[in-house]
């Protein structure tokens, strides 16, 4: 039987012949019968609350009981399922060269903040506690949600957010397109859209997802987002753009949907899960396949890496925690890493557990700067 | 993991069990399984078809995939994770756009609940309504997806 008239029945939608259908079912056992009954009960009970940690210890428990022979391959394996329930650091040597980092600490220590800055009059900065009411839009700490209720216009006046080392923040266009702003980047838009014209909007630099409301909504008008040379048109998907100030590529992926990139004069289309990278010193494209879950995860503070160089992994925890890095030890620049950190986590503990895996001997924190040894 | 497998089994113990059986699994197994696309993706297949081969086991199959829509609109996951099905995905889409015409504070509820996890008395007092209204508008909203769920279904089955 289809699981389907399990729901009608409880609903009470069955129709004549298919309440004939579920009564043949039910009483063929009472295995049948309990089954039902739980997913009734379970059709208005609130959502399950799981204890992952007993489930962790249980999992142990077992392997611990069949005495498996320890091997490293599964250790890191394993580590990386276990992602950031707790941390497993493993000695680089034993692992080919790699480097499984994983660690978790709930202490909060990031606070998001932008700088709402209008084409003119005075800027806004929009922070923890703080509730701000513009003309077109509301905010808080978080977000910026602008009314997308107003009419278009002929002509556009732009408003600039831009979003500070250390923070991320969530603004709604007045289309409707969601965009996520990671650290240290900066978006131009216009308060409100002007009719029947292409949606144009510009990513000053930095990184972005943008979550783009469907031409359909909008009597076709396609959206457009520049980026330095780089132009990326859609007609309604899911997109995300890294183009930072210290780097000479820019990376688009893409999650959902279909879009065009362009660069002086050379223009591609990319299908889900593939990504551009296009380099501005070279000007051209390069196209591959990605894991989307890697590229768009920080859009939850989280950062997945595999297989990158702890170079790398510091420039993103320099945007995270508004730190300078200085490497005092070049030669530890270029060791790869696996795993996953959490935007939570306070910069030493996450210090302090790369050091565990043996690459860097020790690290000062001075002021606004780390050291690496 | 636990609620995914608990949306199939609808038991909250057979369904840690089942989680931990997996996890038991890979890590035995690991070196002979072939990982292409992510571990997540591969976790969530693995738990799907030992939840889908139960609901086998007491001749039941859901053809339309309701189980895993309605898993994917209460708890938001994405649902491409499990499985890369363009025309479920489509569904989802449609589902959310609809979803977007439920009154509002019905909606609130609903992302309070599922999404937030608040209490029952949590979002009587964020919302400033009694407990009971909650409770109310709780069932109303999952029979309302419920139906929407089968009729989409049905639509496009």
């Amino acid at each position: 039987m289809e699981f389907k008239y399990i729901i009608k029945k409880i609903e009470g939608t069955l129709s004549e012949e298919e309440a004939l259908l579920f009564e043949s079912w039910i009483s063929a056992s009472i295995d049948h019968q309990n089954y039902f009954e739980k997913v009734r009960q379970q059709y208005n009970a609130p959502p399950l609350t799981v204890d992952a940690q007993k489930g962790w210890n249980i999992i142990a428990a077992r392997l611990e009981l069949k005495k498996i022979q320890f091997n490293y391959y599964k250790v890191g394996f394993a580590a990386s399922i276990i992602g950031l329930l707790f941390y497993v650091v493993i000695d680089q040597k034993l692992f080919f060269n790699e480097q499984v980092l994983f660690t978790e600490n709930t202490i909060q220590t990031h606070t998001n903040k932008a700088i709402l800055k209008p084409e003119t009059g005075a800027e806004y900065v929009l922070e923890k506690g703080k509730e701000i009411i513009t003309k077109n839009a509301v905010g808080n700490g978080d977000k910026l949600v602008y009314s997308n209720k107003e009419k278009p216009v002929e002509k556009e006046v732009f408003n600039y957010l831009k979003v500070p080392r250390g923070g991320q923040f969530y603004v709604e266009l007045a289309d409707g397109t969601k965009v996520w702003l990671n650290a240290d980047s900066e978006l131009k838009y216009p308060v409100r859209f002007r009719k029947n014209k292409p949606r144009e909007v510009e990513l000053l630099y930095g990184e972005a997802y943008f979550d783009v409301s469907p031409s359909e909504l909008h009597k076709g008008a396609p959206f457009v987002l520049t980026t330095k040379k780089q132009k990326v048109e859609v007609l309604g998907t899911q997109f995300n753009v890294k183009a930072y100030k210290d780097e000479s590529f820019i990376y688009t992926t893409l999650i959902e949907g279909s879009v065009d990139v362009s660069a002086n004069s050379n223009s591609t289309k990319i299908t889900p899960k593939q990504q551009t990278i296009f380099n501005q010193d070279l000007r051209v494209f390069e196209v591959k396949t990605v894991d989307v879950l890697e590229h768009v995860s920080w859009k939850k503070g989280v950062f997945n890496f595999n297989k990158v160089s702890l170079k790398e992994i510091m420039k993103v925890i320099a945007r995270w925690y508004d730190f300078e890095v200085v490497f005092e030890n070049p030669e530890i620049e270029n060791i790869k890493y696996i795993g996953s950190l959490n935007r939570k986590q306070r910069i030493e503990d996450i210090l302090n557990d790369i050091q565990k895996t043996g690459t860097i001997t020790n690290f000062k924190i001075i002021d606004k700067t780390i050291l690496l040894y | 993991m636990v609620l995914y497998a608990n949306s199939y089994l609808a038991d909250q113990a057979a369904s840690e069990d089942l989680i931990q059986d997996v996890f038991v699994y890979i890590w035995e197994n690991a070196e002979k399984i072939d990982i292409k696309y992510s571990i997540e993706a591969y976790l969530y297949r693995m738990v799907r078809n030992r939840c889908l081969n139960f609901l086998k086991s007491i001749r039941l199959t859901d053809s339309i995939e309701l189980i895993e829509l309605q898993h994917t609109l209460e708890t938001e996951s994405a649902a491409d994770i499990r499985i890369n099905d363009e025309r479920q995905q489509k569904m989802m889409l449609h589902i959310k756009e609809i979803m977007t015409q439920f009154p509002e504070q019905m909606l609130k509820i609903f992302e309070l609940k599922y999404l937030h996890n608040y209490k029952y008395k949590e979002i009587a007092e964020e919302l400033n309504i009694s407990i009971n209204t909650v409770k109310t508008q709780l069932k109303r909203v999952k029979s309302k997806i419920n139906r929407l769920l089968l009729f989409i279904a049905f639509l496009s089955s």
